[in-house]
């Protein structure tokens, strides 16, 4: 086991960190070393890592590699790519934004496990294409802002495992794509223009839709602000108004349903006496008297009834009142509540709109670019 | 120039030297971490649009018949959002929507720790936020850019009252994120004030050298460490990542004039430079006073932002490499989106090669009620914390220790992760 | 598993620490139990043989409890381990039991034997009848407390065999002492005023004057206020506003009523028994700072007094008995019981209301684990049952068992907690983990520190200005370039050397504060135009400058700062453009040459005179600038960013 001085690593560590800080002001890394034959392949990883690159597991648990030179320190050049040959399960090649030509494809044909390459915003053209006819396994190709043009893309004719192409910012055409796909008619090419085109026509006719009510709804809301929003105190104050009356009719509506209900209940037990006398007096027809009282008892009884009718009457008028009052009431509130909120609502309205403005400005905008 | 110990991040090598363990012990585990992190397997890259306060689910992603939204096709026939995001209905084929999400807590602050974390929280200790656990297990290691970026995730009000912020907890501070606050501005601190950075740097480094070789102490190194990682980061090329000056206009004019906008296109240019987490924040989504008028209005931009930068990812060939989750905290009330309601909402998943073009669980339609329950397949926030990280490359089984020796595992063991969307 | 692999490393450096350091009595080959054996017994057995789970009635956490034994009878016979139960079975590898359990090692196994064999020695035993090295229950002189200090570390350090760091110089002292005790770096001037001081006793005169400032009861609460405060601090509600004021008020109260001189036995019971409104008494935020979710709770409030001030981890014993530690659920809610008639919140405490439906009685709540429901009586920890009389407010008679001059935690507990604070380490550690089962390193000193500061009636600053004034505080942190990490941590551990820290957030704010003379200092970014919504523009900067520039808390020699921290120092406009400080010296000297102004910068930052290649470099610098007052700005931007100005030698 090797054990490990802290203290002796540390200083000649820091001593050269702070070297290079002081010594290369602009870019602490170093011109990249040429390319030296590896004897193996752990050397060549090492050579890799010097070089700002990584080697990785694709995932846990495999034993396929990506090669990525993504971020690589120094000027990356075209025979460094001979290192990734020395290497066994390389899948992935990833070489965006390095300084690799056409001839470094060369090399990275000779990895004949590759599956995925990306070169995007590389030097790379139609003439390096040709390298890559020799990666049988390829089905992942990235060339996104590089080079390449119609006249290159006959030379993946060839790659039948060939499954997704990336070519934007590409002299690429719709054509060149239509070609390609009748010799692999299995690949997926990004993007698709006319498909995009297609879809950004749908998103614009949406926006217009989408405009169309939002202007209805603020004209609406418009207008309801002009109309109302001045109106405030005035119907603030009806509304007011309308609730005290709304407050009478409802004491008058209770205190005469309180007295209608009295009423009905003496006429009821006035009925009540008069029927019980009734009775008597059919009990005993000489009685005179019972008779006598038969008869005042209805009286009473008719009486109390037309009283109780009276009532019922008066009741059922200031119900009526009460029910007109509260509709006024509820009126008055709710406009008045409109006329608050008015404002509001129109701002709000007026964000939906500038907002649906400017949806359907960018969505035609990106569609003319899409049409060009 | 590498680290003398270029398989293991100088922190924990000097960690382990302070204990001890680099002397004369042997400690079998420290040999196969050094092995495996050479080859550390690729994780992928993930954009988390946090849409702070809650969005409503149905005026969203789920929207009901008789809502307030109606649902309109996509352009994957049977799968329906409502009109208001045409750009994304456009691009459901490379979506996936989950409605199922329940996730039991219905207040702000707790329900993001919950969201973010996958645990409960509590005031014993702190779990770290899935942004640090990603810069933890998939951050490039020794990298020049940091791996964990927040934008737009704000301070604390005057009155004290907090915002959740990410934190690393017991996965160490050097996961910690690095906030951008406009994305406009780009990080902040990254340029040098004045014009003499250099020779203030050269004046710094004669005393630093000799304090070193005096006092060869791990404080010291470390310190030191963290400088030259900072003062890398400054003069890094890919720095420059943080600048959205030098997108051509017409492309940032597609992502939307809208800070949210912008700060996707910032999102797609960090993860293209090594970032592995972004978080955009956007705040002002609970709308307590109803839903339908604020979507509205947010709509366009969000559509816009969101549904750029997947094209952009697309067609650069990044899309597969680089997760995206759109999510708030909870849903909102079925009808009409007044309240907080975390038991049936949406997160809408796009990228990182899983199964998009899906919708996974569903809500109650009615007549009565639609969108008060889940009908299947219940996600909850540890289900839901276990797919991220999944769909990120992270073994989801791991246990760490919290200040207090407590073993804590990174998700909850009885978590459930989507299956279907992970494919 | 992480948690074992980590005890395992504590378990080397103890290894390290003890093998030369236990007295003459004992063999350094001869396994120890808690040394040797617990930690394998709690990285194999006391998942089910420990106080969660005790399978066939065996708990292995303590000595006694496995010589009781369980259904087999008892687990280990002093001396004989063929006779012994537990080494049966794990000799046969009978134990630990279950599938994809790993058996013992070959080595752990012969240690147990060994252990057996031995008679079952303890360290526990070798600290029994310890010797104090000076007459215990009254108070003596500092110097005569500073060297007894300085012989029972002496002790440790002749028996490992290990040569202590030398004294610090001057300016090491000087800087180390301000910060200690004064929270923040000394300006240029005070200074100056030590550094020319020739006095012999100036160091004295120095821990004297700084025990006197107001700065010293700030630094002091803050610490303690540290302490109580919870990772999170709590919130009424959701997003809600959390006490961040209030505890600041808390920590001032603290740290005035100490450098008034006010006995920590006083203070302490003013905390525990405090009752009525927050505006009148600071220390009500103490409750709801250990409770939840803005209310107190009393098994938080009990919990917190346990480890702030006994020494007395109970969090693990809430729920059901500690798996490994010999604490009881009862024993926790037995604590509990003392705080059931008192609560309150961010406001305010009351009491007569509470969880007690009986004072003197608490019973154990729905959301601890086991034994819900049963209702269990007030008990002093490892002490008396205690009877409750009425409704009285039974903080009372708790607060007077604590401070009693008999207790036997509270002394010890906040003695260590102090040399923790000055050391980056206590005697015993983890700093509130004192049981039989984790001794202290120096139990002399241990009984030392805790006599003296009993029978000074408590006195804080007495005890302060003992360890202040002992060699073991002045040593220097430097070690030679020539021993390794090991090494070094056993000298740090033996307090042989100091260790270098970083500095805490508080103290880098005033530091840099004064350095820059500029007591609004604001290291946010510009938020003129930051967003809206639930977010306002202006955060509080000092909360912002705690997030950004928070430390470990528990390892001081933790260097916890990143990129974002070092991005701030280094490009944020602020440390750029001078200070009110620099101004007002130039302006005072308006004659003073280059050299001289980059020597008072030094002094001011850096708390010493530069040497001559600090000197000339930075006159070169300033001589290649056009404008002195930026040339100046760009020298103190260089001294802050320094290494030596962020940690404490």
């Amino acid at each position: 086991m090797k054990t490990c001085r802290t203290c002796f690593c540390s200083q000649s560590l820091f001593a050269a960190l702070l070297y290079l800080i002081v010594a290369f002001p602009q870019s602490a890394r170093s011109e990249a070393p040429p390319y030296r034959p590896p004897k193996n392949a752990e050397e060549a990883v090492e050579r890799i890592e010097e070089l700002g690159g990584a080697v990785r597991l694709l995932k846990r648990g495999s034993t396929d590699f990506e090669v990525d030179f993504r971020f690589a320190s120094g000027e990356l050049n075209d025979e460094h790519l001979k290192y990734v040959a020395a290497l066994k399960n390389v899948a992935v090649l990833r070489l965006k934004r390095t300084s690799i030509t056409d001839a470094g494809l060369a090399h990275v044909a000779d990895v004949s496990t590759l599956r995925r390459l990306d070169l995007e915003e590389t030097a790379v053209t139609d003439t390096g294409l040709k390298h890559l006819a020799r990666l049988a396994k390829l089905q992942w190709l990235n060339l996104y802002d590089t080079g390449v043009s119609d006249a290159g893309l006959p030379h993946l004719k060839g790659l039948s495992n060939l499954t997704r192409l990336f070519v934007g910012e590409t002299k690429v055409t719709e054509a060149g794509v239509r070609e390609l796909k009748k010799a692999t008619p299995k690949v997926r090419v990004v993007p698709d223009r006319a498909e995009a085109r297609r879809r950004a026509k749908l998103v614009v006719e949406v926006a217009k839709k989408l405009l169309a009510e939002a202007e209805k709804q603020f004209a609406d809301a418009d207008r309801e602000f002009k109309e109302l929003d001045p109106r405030k105190d005035e119907l603030k104050k009806k509304e007011d108004a309308a609730k005290k009356h709304f407050d009478e009719a409802k004491a008058k509506a209770d205190e005469l349903g309180k007295k209608k209900d009295e009423v009905a209940k003496k006429h009821e037990a006035a009925e009540k006496a008069a029927a019980e006398a009734r009775k008597l007096s059919e009990a005993k027809p000489d009685d005179e008297n019972l008779k006598k009282q038969a008869v005042e008892s209805q009286s009473a009884a008719d009486e109390a009834g037309k009283q109780s009718d009276e009532a019922k009457k008066q009741n059922e008028d200031s119900q009526k009142q009460f029910d007109t009052a509260r509709t006024e009431f509820d009126a008055a509130k709710a406009l008045h509540g409109r006329a608050n909120g008015a404002k509001k609502k129109q701002e709000l309205a007026q964000r939906i709109l500038d907002a649906s403005r400017m949806r359907l400005a960018d969505t035609q905008r990106k569609l003319t670019a899409l049409s060009e | 120039m590498r680290d003398s110990h270029p398989t293991l991040k100088r922190r924990d090598w000097l960690k382990l030297s302070a204990a001890g363990l680099l002397s004369g012990v042997t400690v079998p585990w420290f040999e196969s971490l050094a092995a495996a992190a050479i080859k550390r397997p690729r994780g992928k890259s993930c954009i988390l649009l946090w849409m702070d306060g809650g969005p409503s689910q149905q005026h969203t992603f789920d929207p009901k018949t008789h809502g307030e939204f109606a649902p309109k096709p996509t352009s994957v026939p049977g799968i329906h959002i409502v009109e208001h995001l045409p750009q994304l209905a456009q691009s459901m084929d490379d979506l996936a929507i989950v409605r199922s999400m329940t996730t039991e807590i219905n207040g702000h602050y707790d329900a993001k720790y919950f969201l973010h974390t996958g645990h409960k929280r509590t005031t014993a200790f702190e779990h770290p936020a899935i942004g640090c656990i990603a810069s933890s297990q998939v951050g490039l290691p020794d990298d020049d850019m940091p791996a964990f970026v927040t934008i737009d995730a704000g301070f604390d009000r005057p009155d004290g009252g907090r915002l959740y912020r990410s934190v690393p907890a017991y996965l160490g501070p050097e996961h910690a994120p690095l906030a951008v606050n406009d994305p406009a501005d780009g990080l902040e601190n990254l340029t040098p004030t004045g014009d003499d950075i250099d020779a203030r740097l050269k004046l710094l480094a004669g005393s630093e050298r000799r304090f070193a070789q005096k006092f060869t102490l791990p404080a010291v190194g470390a310190k030191q460490a963290a400088f030259h990682r900072a003062v890398r980061l400054m003069r890094s090329k890919r720095s420059r990542a943080f600048r959205l000056d030098e997108e051509p206009a017409s492309l940032r004019a597609e992502y939307g004039s809208h800070k949210f906008g912008q700060s996707c296109l910032l999102a797609r240019r960090l993860v293209e430079a090594g970032v592995s987490f972004v978080e955009i924040v956007h705040r002002g989504w609970d709308d307590h006073g109803g839903a339908a008028k604020p979507i509205a209005y947010r709509a366009p931009w969000m559509d816009a932002g969101m549904a750029a930068l997947i094209r952009d990812l697309k067609i650069r060939g990044m899309l597969d490499d680089t997760l995206i989750v759109w999510m708030g905290e909870f849903g909102r009330t079925p009808g009409d989106g007044n309240g907080h309601f975390s038991k049936a909402w949406s997160t809408v998943w796009a990228g990182g090669g899983i199964q998009t073009g899906q919708v996974i669980g569903k809500t109650t339609e009615g007549p009565k009620s639609p969108g008060a329950d889940i009908v299947d397949r219940p996600v909850t926030a540890p289900d839901f914390i276990g797919t991220l990280c999944l769909a990120l490359g992270i073994d989801i089984h791991q246990e760490f220790l919290t200040p207090a020796k407590r073993p804590v595992p990174l998700v909850d063991k009885a978590a459930k992760p989507v299956q279907e969307l992970l494919g | 598993m992480f948690a074992l692999r980590l005890t395992g490393i504590v378990a080397l450096t103890l290894f390290v620490v003890f093998s030369g350091a236990i007295p003459l009595t004992a063999r350094a080959d001869e396994p120890l139990l808690e040394r040797d054996i617990l930690p394998i017994l709690t990285k194999n057995c006391m998942g089910c043989h420990g106080g969660l789970v005790s399978s066939g009635g065996l708990d292995l956490r303590t000595l006694p409890a496995m010589l009781v034994g369980g259904e087999s009878g008892t687990a280990v016979t002093s001396g004989q381990s063929e006779k012994s139960e537990l080494w049966k079975r794990i000799a046969n590898d009978e134990m630990p039991e279950g599938d994809g359990r790993e058996k013992l090692s070959a080595l752990d196994k012969a240690a147990i034997k060994k252990w057996i064999d031995a008679g079952l020695p303890t360290v526990s035993q070798r600290q029994q009848n310890v010797d104090s090295l000076v007459a215990g229950d009254e108070q003596h002189k500092v110097p005569e407390v500073a060297a007894a200090i300085d012989q029972h570390i002496g002790q440790f350090l002749k028996a490992a065999d290990i040569q202590p760091a030398p004294l610090t110089d001057d300016e090491e002292f000087l800087r180390r002492i301000y910060l200690d005790l004064a929270g923040r770096v000394p300006t240029a001037e005070q200074a100056v005023a030590f550094l020319d001081d020739t006095a012999p006793d100036r160091r004295t005169k120095l821990i004297d004057s700084l025990l006197e400032t107001p700065e010293f009861g700030e630094q002091f609460g803050r610490t303690w206020r540290d302490w109580v405060c919870p990772p999170e601090l709590p919130s009424t509600g959701n997003a809600g506003t959390q006490p961040h004021q209030q505890a600041r008020a808390f920590g001032s109260w603290i740290g005035k009523k100490v450098v008034a001189g006010e006995p920590w036995d006083q203070v302490t019971r003013e905390i525990l028994t405090v009752q009525g409104e927050i505006g009148k008494n600071p220390q009500v935020i103490f409750f709801a700072l250990v409770g939840k979710d803005g209310t107190t709770t009393a098994d938080g409030s009990a919990r917190a007094v346990a480890s702030l001030f006994m020494g007395v981890q109970l969090q693990c014993a809430r729920c059901h008995d500690d798996p490994y530690r010999d604490w009881s659920q009862q024993e926790h809610w037995g604590l509990a019981a003392f705080f059931g008639r008192s609560q309150g919140d961010f406001s305010k405490v009351e009491i007569n209301k509470g969880p007690s439906k009986k004072p003197g009685e608490i019973g154990i709540p729905g959301s601890a684990f086991r034994n819900v429901g049963s209702v269990v009586k007030a008990s002093f920890l490892r002490g008396d049952r205690f009877e409750a009389k009425d409704s009285q407010d039974l903080r009372q008679p708790f607060a007077d068992w604590l401070t009693a001059k008999e207790n036997p935690y509270f002394a010890r507990a906040f003695v260590n907690r102090v040399w923790f604070s000055l050391f980056s380490r206590g005697i015993v550690n983890p700093i509130d983990d004192f049981r039989e089962l984790n001794p202290p390193s120096h139990p002399g000193l241990l009984k030392l520190l805790a006599g003296e500061f009993t029978a000074s009636g408590y006195d804080v600053k007495h005890l302060i200005r003992c360890i202040c004034n002992s060699q073991a505080y002045q040593r220097a942190s430097r070690v030679a370039p020539d021993i390794d990490d090991q090494q070094r941590t056993v000298l740090t551990t033996a307090f042989g050397r100091m260790p270098m820290r970083l500095m805490t957030a508080d103290r880098l704010y005033d530091s840099l504060k004064l350095a820059f003379g500029d007591p609004k200092l604001d290291l946010r970014t510009s938020v003129a135009h930051a967003s809206v919504g639930m977010a306002a523009p202006v955060g509080d900067a000092l909360l912002e400058f705690h997030r950004r520039f928070g430390t470990n808390e528990e390892d001081a020699t933790d260097f916890t700062h990143g990129i974002a921290q070092m991005l701030t120092m280094i490009n944020h406009p602020r440390l750029l453009r001078g200070g009110q400080s620099l101004e007002d010296f130039r302006k005072k000297s308006p004659d003073a040459s280059a050299e001289q102004t980059i020597e008072w910068l030094y002094l001011s930052t850096l708390s010493r005179h530069p040497t001559k290649e600090e000197l000339a470099e930075a006159a070169e610098y300033v001589s290649q600038s056009a404008d002195p007052t930026a040339a100046f700005n760009g020298v103190l931007w260089m001294l802050v960013n320094r290494s030596e100005f962020l940690l404490v030698r």
